[in-house]
């Protein structure tokens, strides 16, 4: 930590990076102010044992993923069931205005956004918070090793088994979809 | 479209959703109200290891009792000699010391 950066500059410079992936981690907007809090309040705790050759970013990607595992504890304890990551703030609706695409792909793309990050609420935790370091936070593979204490190889088979998931969970809804639609289709026609 | 297109484009918009970032609003004046729940840092006493000024130490004391043994014997031109340079040694040593510590207290 540089002597001349106060602690309020640090939460300043780091609060987005730990604001979005909570997010992903969680799947949820809620409680996602205290979380973060959680986050910081914990870095500062461990900041006497900082090691200087030691990113804050690998520090803070280690605690989210801590602080998103007990979130997703205590979601169980309370039996809550599973909250989409449907972005309230920014709709699809103001991704029309994006020029060159029409809204039918966007309305697509979206759709398929959130079934991505449907998805990714059904993997293990430790898959979701590879596959979130990896592609969101775009690290490398020995920078999430650092993050989670994991050797480099087990990021690998992290990596490759949270993506074969998904892309099967993803399959698997689509041809829910389809089945659904087909029958839709056939009772409409008989009507 | 082919089964493999479909696979590769299916991988190709996996990856694309899962690197777009989502879109996060902080909230105005969270870093300081985070900063404001930590306890105020106490100003944290740094006391280097200064082993040249430990060795410097054990060398004056050395020194001194080196002087002793030599005037006792002091009965030769070179013991005599002897007798001088380690006297030098000494001043040279306590002089350095005296500047050191001087030094480290305007830091």
């Amino acid at each position: 930590l540089p002597i001349d950066l106060s602690f309020e500059d640090l939460v300043r410079e780091h609060q987005a990076l730990v604001f979005r992936t909570l997010l992903r981690l969680t799947g949820s907007r809620e409680h996602l102010d205290d979380l973060a809090q959680d986050v910081f309040l914990r870095l500062y705790r461990a900041l006497p044992s900082f090691r200087g050759d030691a990113l804050v970013t690998t520090y803070l990607y280690r605690i989210a993923v801590n602080v998103a595992q007990d979130e997703w504890k205590r979601r169980r304890r309370d039996a809550q069931s599973l909250v989409s990551i449907s972005d309230e703030t920014s709709g699809w609706e103001d991704r029309l205005q994006h020029p060159g695409r029409n809204a039918e792909e966007l309305l697509e793309e979206h759709e398929f956004q959130q079934m991505v990050d449907s998805q990714l609420q059904r993997l293990s935790n430790i898959e979701r918070a590879v596959l979130v370091l990896y592609h969101q936070e775009e690290r490398t593979y020995e920078q999430i090793a650092a993050a989670l204490g994991l050797p480099i190889g087990t990021v690998r088979t992290h990596l490759h088994r949270g993506r074969k998931k998904l892309r099967e969970g993803i399959e698997a809804k689509r041809v829910e979809r389809h089945a659904a639609a087909g029958k839709g289709a056939e009772c409409t026609n008989r009507g | 479209m082919n089964p493999e297109d479909a696979n590769d484009t299916l991988e190709l918009r996996l990856t694309r959703a899962l690197e777009n970032k989502p879109e996060v609003t902080v909230p105005a004046g969270f870093a300081a109200r985070v900063a404001s729940q930590v306890p105020a840092r106490r100003a944290v006493a740094i006391s280097p290891a200064r082993y040249g000024l430990l060795a410097t130490r054990i060398g004056m004391a050395v020194l001194f009792l080196a002087l002793f043994v030599v005037a006792m014997r002091a009965s030769d031109r070179i013991a005599v000699t002897m007798e001088w340079v380690l006297c030098a040694e000494l001043a040279g040593l306590a002089v350095w010391y005296g500047s050191f510590g001087s030094f480290s207290r305007q830091q």
